[in-house]
């Protein structure tokens, strides 16, 4: 229940933020949260179900043109946003079909490999997309100020969804047959468990909010080209803000995008040349020093000091 | 109605047939084990039963429908549980949660609550009460194949299929196994057991059919199986059976 | 006869291929790592390359050698210091580290080399021959000649060396070997440096046919999936006829799409191939 308050309070104070932030500030915010809930995404299929999943950049690429062809068409813009969550749910189901029977490095491969082929076919299909020119998209008739706070809360909105989504999901049936074929995918079969859907409807909830995502990024910044949208790095970076924080775990993706969000800002503002290996060397760092996470770290810490302090039949966490 | 019904089984792997033209008919309530010399095809049997292979030719029947070409979790769902020779418990959850995933899925419990009791209830019978709480990881070997009954009881099995439970375990954990078996077999689950210890198939089975190859070479009572000059060609050697015959005689 | 040059043309290209792809086959196969800086390494070879040519005259066919040991022991020394402490991990740990360490060395290389693409032009270039209606590229064909030759070599070495008859145990079963005295995260590196003096000769070799630049790696490291999703993992066969069918495929489909779709084609081919066949034409099942 403390746990509750504490999220209510953080939330309230994030929303009321665009009263007195200015708007870098409200850009940052916007960051985070989209950042919140491509990690807290992913955490469905990578981190409960532990399939290594590096299909993020597909599914926000998709979303961002979806959204982005729909507004330029003179559709609304929120129809716009969930017609790019619908679009790519029914793509990520039908990706997962085809590639969820694979395991380990292949699975990550194709998972991969799917945004080459997406970027591609963006460029190349010049008519619908306008290739590797991009798209403009229509602007807003309201200021500068009033729109770094539509899309702030927007994106808040988002993140606060996709965390609703990892708890709602973390104790469902759903959640729990994840953890199972997580643990154990040829012994959960046997108990009955048909993992092909559950897989697949893992895959396509991971994807959902993405597609979302990707279609606010596009309204949000007005211009959009492939390589924009469908970088790797789209991909790498929830993972390792998931790993970061904890994977897996409920609010451990978010907590992880909040801390490499800051550590990104800290390094694009003093060292711009070399923020690739910057990444690369917190990468390097996390895998060695925080396998677990930041909440794995801290739940170590917790065990070893309830063995410390001795335990006594019964007591248990 | 036999509850399991094998046509004319075979299952190919590249060159080799594993099982060969099996026909086996079990009827409700017996307690059937399944010998043979390693490679013979037994777990083979179990894993074609079960939907872990599809059967090369030939059908298999449960209660009068095919159930060959079902996947594994449909046979679960239907009444068959089976254990594994290795066991294959979820490493990171607790015993509780362990016998609870059978529960939700297989048997359908769509209640957490009643999912739980019937949890608790499983483990209970099959000793584990203690280690409720414990990470499946952390358990002893004969507690692990414990949990691994307990999970396929959670199934609300028709049809049990045990794979070697007692590989493993010593002398007195095998009595308190066979306890458990029969007590399971009482209330009314049909069994199919593959065991190589002998007095365990010779005390606890009312029938026993033995393969060889993945052929089906005999079937019958204990003491038919040890007078079975095929038998003991190929499995039991005669001195063995020659004292069993005593044995049964007395 | 068109239909003839083309596949010629995708031959050649093929042995190339094959070449990039062995290293980083062999590192999948036996350390079950996907080395994502593997294309670095095949363009650092083609650097060093480049500089042997440039400042001391050494052409690139006769810098393999050079550019193979320097590689050797730079992978080598990643391996050993960084990868093996986390060599027992999960599929992701791995390749979450190993595209950190990528974004390391390619940013250093760009701050080092500059992105700009360069090439390297022969005083004395070979030139081509033409046979038979078929136009030979002679120095391509030379650098796939030497490609294949270093791939049989680094197949009997495997066969017939001890270090390469540890390194297939430590493939098969890497437990098994342990117990019989092998060590095997030496092995691992050595593997791993045998990877990247792949990699390294590779980039020698195709310094004359591919632009250098840091921003290739990625074409590379594309090549070498699609080579050994379609070879088979693990084995040097595969990755001789991986590398042929995808030069050959690509190269027709240079034909009917446009050579800039080249790698397109490639990966939706090792899409489908994941999807409907990922033991590859080979058939035979590599490491997950």
């Amino acid at each position: 229940m403390r746990h509750l308050l504490i999220l209510a309070i953080l939330v309230i104070a994030m929303g009321l933020l665009p009263i007195f932030a200015s708007n870098y500030t409200l850009r940052l915010g916007t960051m985070f949260a989209m950042y919140a809930v491509l990690a807290q995404s992913w955490n469905i299929i990578g981190g409960f179900a532990g399939y290594p999943s590096f299909s993020t950049a597909a599914f926000f690429g998709l979303g961002a043109y979806t959204g982005a062809i729909l507004q330029t068409q003179g559709v609304p813009m929120p129809i716009a946003w969930i017609s790019a969550c619908l679009v790519v749910t029914i793509f990520a189901a039908c990706l997962g079909i085809a590639i969820l029977h694979l395991k380990g490095h292949y699975f990550a491969i194709a998972s991969l490999v799917v945004a080459e082929v997406l970027l591609e076919i963006t460029t190349s299909w010049t008519d619908l997309t306008g290739g590797g020119m991009g798209i403009n998209l229509p602007i807003l008739r309201i200021s500068i100020e009033a729109q770094a706070s539509l899309f702030y809360w927007s994106m808040l909105l988002l993140a606060l969804l996709a965390l609703g989504l990892n708890f709602w999901v973390s104790k469902s049936r759903i959640g729990f047959a994840l953890r199972c074929i997580r643990q154990n995918e040829d012994a959960s079969a046997m108990v009955g468990i048909n993992t092909t859907f559950f897989k697949v409807v893992g895959f396509a909830l991971s994807a959902v909010l993405v597609g979302g995502a990707g279609a606010m990024y596009a309204s949000w910044v007005f211009y959009i080209e492939p390589p924009d949208v469908y970088s790797v790095l789209t991909s790498v970076k929830p993972i390792v803000m998931a790993l970061l924080g904890g994977a897996g775990t409920v609010f451990g993706p978010i907590i992880g995008a909040a801390i490499f969000l800051t550590m990104e800002e800290f390094v694009w503002r003093s060292f711009l040349s070399i923020h690739a290996a910057v990444l690369g060397l917190i990468i390097v760092g996390l895998i060695f020093f925080l396998p677990h996470g930041i909440l794995g770290l801290l739940s170590d810490i917790k065990k070893k000091s309830i063995r410390k302090r001795g335990s006594s039949p019964g007591v248990e966490e | 109605m036999s509850i399991l019904e094998l046509r004319g089984v075979s299952r190919r792997f590249g060159g080799l047939d594993a099982l060969a033209e099996v026909d086996l008919s079990v009827q409700p309530g017996e307690i059937v084990g399944l010998i043979g010399p390693n490679g013979a095809g037994k777990t083979t049997l179990v894993n074609v039963v079960t939907g872990v292979y599809k059967p090369s030719s030939g059908s298999i029947h449960f209660n009068g429908s095919k159930i060959d070409g079902l996947k594994p979790y449909q046979i679960s769902r239907i009444g068959v549980a089976r254990t594994f020779q290795v066991v294959q418990p979820f490493p990171e959850m607790s015993v509780l949660e362990n016998v609870m995933a059978p529960a939700i899925y297989a048997a359908g419990l769509k209640n957490i609550e009643e999912a739980r009791e019937k949890a608790l209830e499983k483990i209970e019978f099959v000793g584990l009460g203690v280690e409720v709480q414990t990470m499946a990881s952390q358990l002893t070997l004969a507690s692990r194949k414990r949990l691994e009954l307990a999970k396929s009881l959670a199934m609300n099995p028709q049809l049990l299929l045990l794979d070697e439970v007692n590989a493993g375990l010593n002398p007195a954990e095998i009595d308190k196994a066979l306890e458990l078996i029969r007590t399971i077999a009482a209330s009314g689950v049909t069994i199919i057991i593959i065991e190589h210890l002998m007095k365990v198939v010779l005390s606890l089975c009312n029938r026993i059919v033995v393969l060889h190859h993945g052929a089906l070479i005999a079937e019958g009572t204990p003491k038919e199986i040890t007078t079975d000059p095929r038998v003991v060609q190929a499995y039991l050697g005669s001195r063995y059976a020659d004292a069993q015959q005593g044995n049964l005689n007395d | 006869m068109l239909t003839a040059q083309i596949l010629l043309n995708g031959i050649v290209l093929g042995g190339l291929y094959a070449c990039i792809a062995v290293g980083f086959s062999l590192v999948w196969g036996v350390l079950n790592v996907i080395n994502i800086l593997h294309g670095s390494f095949v363009v650092l070879g083609s650097y060093i390359a480049y500089f042997a040519y440039t400042y001391l005259g050494i052409h690139p066919y006769l810098s393999v050698p050079l550019s193979g040991i320097i590689l050797f022991f730079v992978g080598f020394a990643i391996q050993r210091g960084v990868i093996n402490r986390v060599i027992a991990a999960p599929v992701l740990t791995t390749l979450v580290l190993t595209f950190g360490l990528e974004l390391i060395v390619n940013n250093a290389m760009i701050i080092g080399f500059s992105a700009d693409y360069l090439s390297i032009n022969l005083q004395n270039p070979l030139g081509s021959k033409l046979i038979g209606g078929l136009v030979l590229p002679l120095d391509r064909l030379v650098a796939m000649l030497l490609a294949i030759i270093l791939t049989v070599i680094l197949y009997y070495i495997l066969a017939r060396s001890r270090i390469g008859r540890a390194i297939v145990a430590v493939r098969m079963d890497a437990e098994a070997a342990a117990l019989m005295g092998v060590e095997v995260k030496k092995i691992y590196a050595i593997t791993f440096g045998i990877g990247a003096f792949m990699a390294g000769a590779a980039g020698s070799l195709l310094s004359l046919v591919f632009p250098i630049s840091p921003l290739n790696g990625t074409e590379f490291l594309g090549i070498a999936f699609v080579v050994c999703v379609l070879g088979g993992l693990g084995s040097i066969s595969g990755a001789i006829i991986g590398g042929l069918a995808l030069g050959a495929i690509q190269s027709f489909g240079a034909l009917w799409f446009g050579p800039e779709h080249g790698l397109t084609i490639a990966f939706a081919l090792l899409i489908l191939l994941l999807i409907f066949k990922p033991t590859g034409i080979m058939g035979r099942k590599g490491y997950e």
